[in-house]
């Protein structure tokens, strides 16, 4: 319709422990705050979930929890590490295209990435996260993913 | 231009969803010929049906209708349609119609009992009304019955049924339609039965609608009708749901809305359209909620708003596009809503939270829409197009234009001032009204499905809802709500932006303590607050505490209410921080990880003024564990400086092995013509305590030597020393003696209620019981410990107390010495603990033994009745200890043995008289490790033969240090049997001979049997004698007599001889016989040997000693 459908809306968020962000990252940075909003809100979910499954077996858990719900606008979806680490992914609604595998890929990266990040033995955990490398792997996913 | 407010209200209302669509349609029943007003009777009918609704599952809606009243006509049935064009879709009257205007069926009430004098006359009467009602109907399909309310139940009237059907025929009416009810006081019953007959007779009339309409659709054609497909199948859907096909209904709805979606659209028709879209949508989403199909709902629902969203329409009436699409979400909502009350389950990701949510969403964008209209200088035009919004014969066609003719624009102008009429309403609907209620919805709901995150979110929006409508001080509410939850998650951009809404409304609301909160909760470090903006709150905070308004917030009005606000303001103003570096970076941690009991909490402040002007600081306070401490502050702090104070908390004894947390600290800012301040902080774990905790460690551990923001409060040193004198090992059953000595030291008081605790550690059950603690005439077992009160001790002075402790096994024991006491300190009584465990080896005192032997001293098992044995016991002293043996026992069987004492009576007359049992011969021995005694006691058995019962032999003994309690240990004494012994043959020698001496023997046989014994006694000879006496001897003992034989032995040979050994044969009628076990028996104890001793030199002791045996003989 217009220019802004060509760059896929989308949203790269990385939850503490405790719930507090440790990373967020939007294609568009005027649009920061209420993705914040958004992800805050994904977590009421993503902890109803996390109880469900946690009460029948916590080793076996799958990580990815599915979509956790959507609006108007966005399709929210989560992961969640053994060490209740959130991995939060905001998809634009319109965009039917994008497949549950392809999120499921792009999650297992993610993680993959924090692994790499957390492994620094200079990061505190339940920091916010400045690794550049770290950095630069999810603006791929958001940019290279377009 | 504002618009009158019943015009907005008006417009408003006209934009609902109408309420005879809302209400679920009942069956339309008509009563004619009741008056409730006037007749009494009348009014109970008429309450007796309309009361019994609650129970009923029938949905009827009952009306009075006057006997005079007109219905509307029908209308003329066409046979074609070919040139009829609809005008519009839905009729705005034809609901309405249906449900109130014409009944299904009339019920003519009329006062008639059979046996009636008037019958004939009343019988017109009834007929005439019958036939009025019916000529008002004609051309309506409404059905009739009537009946007859009579004052008794008369069921068997004969002439009933005879006079029901005359009746009938002059009504012309089928018998069926002819009712009786009886005023009785069961009315409510006779009316539920009724009520189900009037149902039945609406279900048929309503079939017949349904078969009707179903009928006209034959007629129509798709080109030119789509409308009326539409309208028809929504007239089905009514009529089905009034018949509670709710199936069928839903069916009904579905299609039409089908039908809907296939009409052409055009720019003017698009409003029609789509609330005819909302009409249907809404029935099919609740009859599909009501058939229990919430999925399909919901799948309707969203098609129908993706379908519509983005059917805007006119660019110039896309705030009205707004309003209708919340509308949707919010009908929607509510329909779900009902539906889970009716008992729907809903989950967290569906539930009607979310409709409202989206409904308050696109109610907020209406809002900007409607702001950003250009409306300057518009004036409302008159006449005005709106007028009869609401009285349009279709459903939202537009009322400025001509009635029906919807599909084409006629008048351009005209146009243009509805849009304009419309513009300006819109402009003037205050949006938030609408709005905040729904966010409320939406949050009861989301608090009610676990989403706490997504009510926090609505309760910002509610909270800029509010700030826009100007209701500051509830947003400001709100908001601080709101700040506390997201501060708690630590998700500063949200802290921030929450906090500048906060800041925004404070401060036109001229509120200071949230004002001075938000200020506060941007101005905390961890939050990333631009600089500039931390300049700006900093100067702000400053201005007010120098009680001067605070430059306003950009975009925003100077708040003029600031000055007043300040002026009121004596007490200090409470400002609850919640990060430790805001405003003033305060750290406070306790001096000493540990305190003793008693002593004072040292805490430490370290204050460092973070703002840029100085900080007027007067008090400090802190609290710990409920209570608190205070000191002066001294004075203002410069910008930048740093400051260290230490308050003392005052000790608590109760406190004592807790851990007390550092709760709260306060600062007091105060000078003269400054806003007096109280800073608070409610302390929380740090980062380096979240730190560690999510690693498991324990809280504060590593920097415990530091102090952090908890002690420990830890016992203060013992004053006592407890030491126990004591020689161990202790015996089993003595009172082993033990002293604990209790030493005060000179720290302190007089040490006072000293009690003493003795108990045993870590012994099993048997071990407990065998252990008893003495205690002056109190013996208990130590399975209790034992408490005993020892009074007070001076400094420097000591208590000793002497205990005994008896082990009645061999194990070793952990006794615990405890002492507890009291001491009075500065913060008052103490209470002190002192352990000591003493370690007990409890070992044996003596090895024992008991043996028998013979008089031979060969070890026996049994002894022969009325024969002698001996008793060997030997006491070993294996402890470390001296040990005085005061007397021993022997007990035996009484029944089988007798022992003698006479031996001990002969060497010492000293037993007899101290009243000790005879038995021992040991008496006041001494006997040092290692030592042994040994004793003989001879026992006699008696004439009866059996078992015994083992004996006893029992030593009483105590050790020769502690001379008081005697201990009696006691040792099994062998069984011994006794065994009958018929014949018995004794020998009586001296104990020794002499060489060439002769010797005397006597061999006595002794028959104890009953029987006459014949015996043959044959002396085998012996080498070392030569013995005179018969040599082969055959005699006869009777029972109870005996028979001596003597023998003169000559010992030819010094040293141990064997004697001349007897033998002894039983003969029986002058034969031989065998019984070797009766002669064994009789022999076995005959001295076999005996000791010969060489001549004495010179030979007079010779005569002697043989005179002397011979005097023996």
């Amino acid at each position: 319709m217009d220019v802004n459908t060509s760059k896929r809306e989308i949203c790269v968020a990385v939850i503490g422990k405790e719930n507090a962000p440790l990373y967020l990252l939007t294609a568009d940075p005027a649009a920061e705050l209420q993705f914040h909003y958004t992800v805050h809100t994904a977590l009421d979910v993503v902890e109803e979930k996390l109880a469900a499954t946690g009460k029948t077996a916590a080793d076996s858990r799958e990580l990815y929890l599915g979509a956790l719900y959507s609006t108007e606008e966005h399709r929210v979806f989560g992961y969640a590490t053994n060490t209740k680490i959130k991995f939060i992914i905001v998809v634009e609604a319109a965009n039917v295209s994008i497949r549950d595998n392809e999120i499921r890929t792009m999650f297992r990266r993610l993680h993959a990435a924090y692994t790499d990040m957390v492994c620094n033995p200079f990061y505190l955990p339940a920091r916010p996260i400045t690794a550049r490398a770290f950095d630069r792997t999810v603006r791929q996913m958001v940019t290279g993913a377009s | 231009m504002a618009v009158p407010q019943e015009k907005v209200d008006a417009y408003l209302s006209s934009l609902d969803l109408p309420e005879e669509l809302k209400q679920v349609p009942q069956v339309n029943v008509g009563f004619v010929g009741l008056d409730p007003k006037n007749v009494e009777t009348h009014k109970t009918i008429v309450d007796a049906f309309t009361s019994s609704r609650k129970v009923d599952t029938h949905g009827i809606h009952y009306s009075i209708i006057a006997g005079d009243r007109e219905f509307p006509p029908a209308k003329p049935k066409r046979t074609t349609y070919e040139w009829f064009l609809p005008k519009g879709i839905l009729k705005r009257k034809w609901m309405k119609k249906h449900l109130y205007d014409l009944p299904a069926v009339v019920i003519i009430f009329f006062d008639l009992d059979w046996g009636d004098p008037a019958w004939n006359e009343k019988k017109i009467g009834c007929s005439s009304r019958v036939k009025a009602i019916r000529a008002a109907l004609t051309t309506q399909q409404t059905r009739l019955a009537v009946v007859l309310v009579q004052r008794a139940a008369a069921g068997d009237d004969p002439q009933a049924a005879e006079r029901a059907a005359d009746l009938c025929a002059a009504c012309d009416l089928p018998p069926k339609s002819l009712w009786v009810l009886p005023i009785t006081d069961h009315l409510s019953q006779y009316a539920m039965r009724l009520e189900s007959a009037f149902y039945e007779l609406a279900q048929t009339y309503y079939h017949q609608r349904v078969k009707a309409i179903r009928a006209h659709r034959e007629l129509l054609s798709k080109s030119h009708h789509q409308a009326l497909f539409v309208r028809h199948q929504f007239k089905l859907g009514f009529f089905c749901e009034v018949r509670q096909d709710m199936a069928a209904a839903y069916k009904a709805y579905q299609q039409g809305y089908a039908h809907l979606l296939e009409l052409p659209t055009t720019d003017l028709t698009l409003c029609e359209l789509k609330v005819v879209a909302a009409m249907l949508s809404f029935k099919v989403c609740r009859l599909a909620f009501r058939q229990n199909l919430p999925r399909d709902a919901i799948a309707h629902f969203r098609r129908h708003v993706e379908l519509f969203r983005a059917r805007v329409g006119p660019q110039e009436l896309a705030v009205e596009h707004c309003g209708w699409l919340a509308q949707q979400y919010q009908w929607f909502g509510e329909v779900f809503d009902q539906a889970i009350q009716m008992g729907l389950p809903a989950i967290q990701t569906q539930h009607p939270g979310l409709y409202f949510e989206q409904a308050a969403l696109h109610g907020r964008k209406r809002h900007q829409t409607a702001a950003a209209l250009p409306l300057d200088g518009a004036q409302y035009p008159s006449p005005d197009p709106l007028a009869g919004s609401l009285e349009t014969d279709f459903f939202g066609q537009r009322p400025w234009r001509p009635a029906g003719r919807n599909v084409e624009l006629m008048d351009t102008e005209r146009e243009k001032l509805g849009v304009l009429a419309i513009q300006l309403c819109e402009r003037s609907v205050n949006h938030h009204n609408l709005v905040i209620p729904l966010l409320s919805s939406a949050i009861s709901h989301f608090k009610k499905y676990h989403c706490p995150r997504m009510k926090e979110r609505l309760m910002v929006q509610m909270a800029e809802e509010y700030a826009l409508s100007g209701d500051h001080d509830k947003a400001v509410i709100l908001l601080g709500k709101v700040l506390l939850l997201y501060r708690s998650e630590r998700w500063w951009p949200l802290v921030v932006q929450v906090a500048s809404l906060g800041l925004r409304s404070a401060y036109l609301s001229c509120q200071l303590e949230p004002y001075l909160a938000m200020a506060a909760a941007l101005l905390s470090a961890a939050v990333p607050t631009p600089a500039e903006q931390r300049a700006r709150l900093d100067a702000n905070v400053h201005r007010l505490m120098a009680r001067q308004p605070p430059e306003p917030e950009p975009g925003c009005a100077v708040a003029a209410g600031w000055p007043a606000a300040l002026a009121a303001v004596h007490q200090p103003v409470p400002l609850e921080l919640s990060s430790r570096d805001t405003l003033v970076s305060c750290s406070a941690s306790f001096g000493a990880a540990r305190y003793q009991q008693g002593r004072p909490l040292t805490v430490r402040l370290r204050l460092a003024n973070l703002s840029a002007a100085p900080l007027p600081l007067q008090t400090a306070r802190v609290a710990v564990a409920g209570r608190g401490a205070q000191t002066a502050a001294g004075g203002p702090l410069p910008a930048g400086a740093e400051r260290v104070l230490t308050l003392d908390v005052p000790a608590r004894l109760a406190e004592l092995g807790s851990v007390v947390w550092l709760e709260t600290v306060a600062l007091e800012l105060a000078a003269p013509d400054c806003l007096p301040l109280r800073l608070e902080w409610k302390l929380s774990l740090g980062d380096e305590q979240l730190h560690q905790s999510m690693f498991g460690l324990p809280v504060g551990a590593p920097f415990a030597e530091l102090g952090g923001l908890c002690a420990t409060v830890v016992p203060r040193p013992a004053r006592l020393t407890l030491a126990a004198d004591h020689r161990p090992p202790a015996l089993v059953g003595e009172v082993y003696q033990l002293e604990a000595c209790l030493t005060c030291d000179d720290l302190g008081a007089e040490v006072t209620d000293l009690v003493l605790e003795v108990s045993l550690l870590g012994a099993d059950e048997e071990t407990a019981k065998n252990t008893f603690v003495v205690y002056g005439d109190m013996c208990q077992p130590l399975s209790q410990p034992l408490q005993l009160p020892c009074g007070s001790v001076q400094p420097l002075a000591s208590c000793r107390q002497l205990l005994g402790v008896q082990c009645l096994t061999a194990a070793g024991r952990q006794l615990q010495l405890a002492a507890r006491y009291s001491e009075q300190t500065e913060a008052g009584l103490c209470q002190g603990r002192v352990a000591h465990t003493v370690g007990l080896e409890v070992v044996h005192p003596f090895q024992m033994s008991v043996r028998a032997v013979a008089l031979t001293l060969e070890p026996v098992e049994a002894v022969g009745a009325d024969q002698t044995a001996l008793l060997i016991a030997q006491i070993t002293n294996t402890g470390p200890h001296t040990v005085r043996l005061r007397s021993t026992l022997l007990q035996m069987d009484e029944t089988l043995f007798t022992v003698c004492d006479s031996e001990g009576e002969e060497e010492d007359g000293t037993t007899s008289e101290d009243g000790a049992p005879a038995g021992g011969g040991l008496r006041d021995l001494v006997l040092q490790p290692m030592e042994s005694a040994t004793e003989c006691v001879a026992v006699t058995a008696g004439a009866a033969a059996g078992a015994a019962q083992p004996g006893s032999y029992t030593v009483i003994w105590n050790r020769s240090e502690w001379d008081d309690r005697p201990v009696s240990t006691v040792s099994p004494a062998p069984a011994l049997q006794v065994v009958p012994c018929p014949l018995q043959v004794t020998a009586d020698l001296p104990a020794h001979g002499t060489v060439r001496t002769p010797l005397a023997v006597r061999y006595t046989v002794t028959n104890r049997s009953a029987h006459v014994y014949s015996l043959m006694m044959l002396m085998e000879p012996s080498d070392g004698f030569i013995f005179a006496g018969n040599k082969r001897y055959q005699f006869r003992v009777v029972p109870g007599g005996s028979r001596q034989l003597t023998y003169n032995l000559y010992p030819r040979l010094s040293g141990r001889l064997t004697l001349p050994r007897p033998r002894l044969t039983l003969y029986r009628d002058g034969a031989p016989v065998e019984a070797a076990e009766l002669i064994d028996a009789a022999l076995r104890h005959l001295p076999t040997h005996i000791c010969v001793m060489p001549q004495e030199k010179g030979g007079p002791h010779d005569v002697q000693g043989l005179t002397d045996s011979i005097r023996a003989l």
